[in-house]
């Protein structure tokens, strides 16, 4: 089967979950939302003393975490850019 | 004279057991439900989720128990943290929907392989599931060895 006749072939087959990987290529960096969530439950969850301080402080170290990688991508983006002049 | 209220909690390597087979288990067994609750969905949902975006083929166990087998396929060690269920989902990435070609008398695996950034999240989610379950697994123990310290 030609290379073009496969792809059209691959993305005409209806997405069946677990056995493909999911149609995510135009917006994977969205996926850092979820797993910051995640880590910042359960690391809150261990950390805190009392379980309702849980929501409060995962929220703030939710923020933390994607305020830092925002600013991270932001220095690198400018770092690259100096460097490709 | 009355003596020292003390509850009974489990020993902490039967705490450290039982929070790698279910995650958030072990908090469970020293009383602190809500926590556990907390905890195991949160791991569990953060594992099925990298399946879901990279496919059952993100867990790949080694194919042997020796060190440099294992350390072929490093993530698999953060990933098999996450309990049994990582272990099941090997499984299934290997045998889910496979089948002999009647034509080629080929083996067909039934599972995709996933490739490029798709596959490293995927993979990024399910180790960094079981690196959170071995935080837990510590934290469960130390509480139970630390007369339910909270």
């Amino acid at each position: 089967m030609p290379p073009w006749l496969l792809a059209q072939d691959t993305a005409a087959r209806a997405f069946e979950p677990f056995r493909q990987p999911l149609p995510v290529w135009d917006y994977w960096y969205l996926l850092l939302i979820p797993l910051c969530v995640g880590i910042s439950i359960v690391y809150k969850s261990i950390k805190c003393r009392e379980m309702r301080q849980v929501p409060r402080e995962a929220s703030v170290i939710f923020i933390m975490i994607m305020l830092g990688m925002i600013a991270t991508a932001a220095a690198l983006y400018a770092l690259m850019r100096v460097l490709e002049r | 004279m009355s003596a020292p209220d003390k509850t009974f909690l489990p020993p902490p390597p039967l705490v450290a057991l039982a929070a790698w087979l279910i995650p958030g288990a072990g908090y469970w067994l020293i009383g602190q439900r809500i926590r556990g609750l907390v905890v195991g969905v949160s791991i569990l949902l953060i594992f099925i989720a990298g399946l879901l975006i990279g496919g059952m083929h993100v867990v790949d166990a080694p194919s042997g128990l020796t060190i440099p087998l294992i350390l072929q396929k490093p993530w698999f060690i953060g990933q098999v943290l996450a309990g049994p269920v990582s272990l099941f989902a090997s499984y299934l990435a290997n045998n889910w929907g496979t089948h002999i070609d009647p034509i080629t008398f080929k083996r067909t695996i039934g599972v995709a392989f996933s490739h490029a950034r798709v596959n490293e999240i995927g993979t990024l989610y399910t180790a960094v599931a079981g690196m959170l379950n071995l935080m837990a697994i510590i934290d469960a123990s130390y509480r139970s060895s630390n007369e339910g310290g909270r």
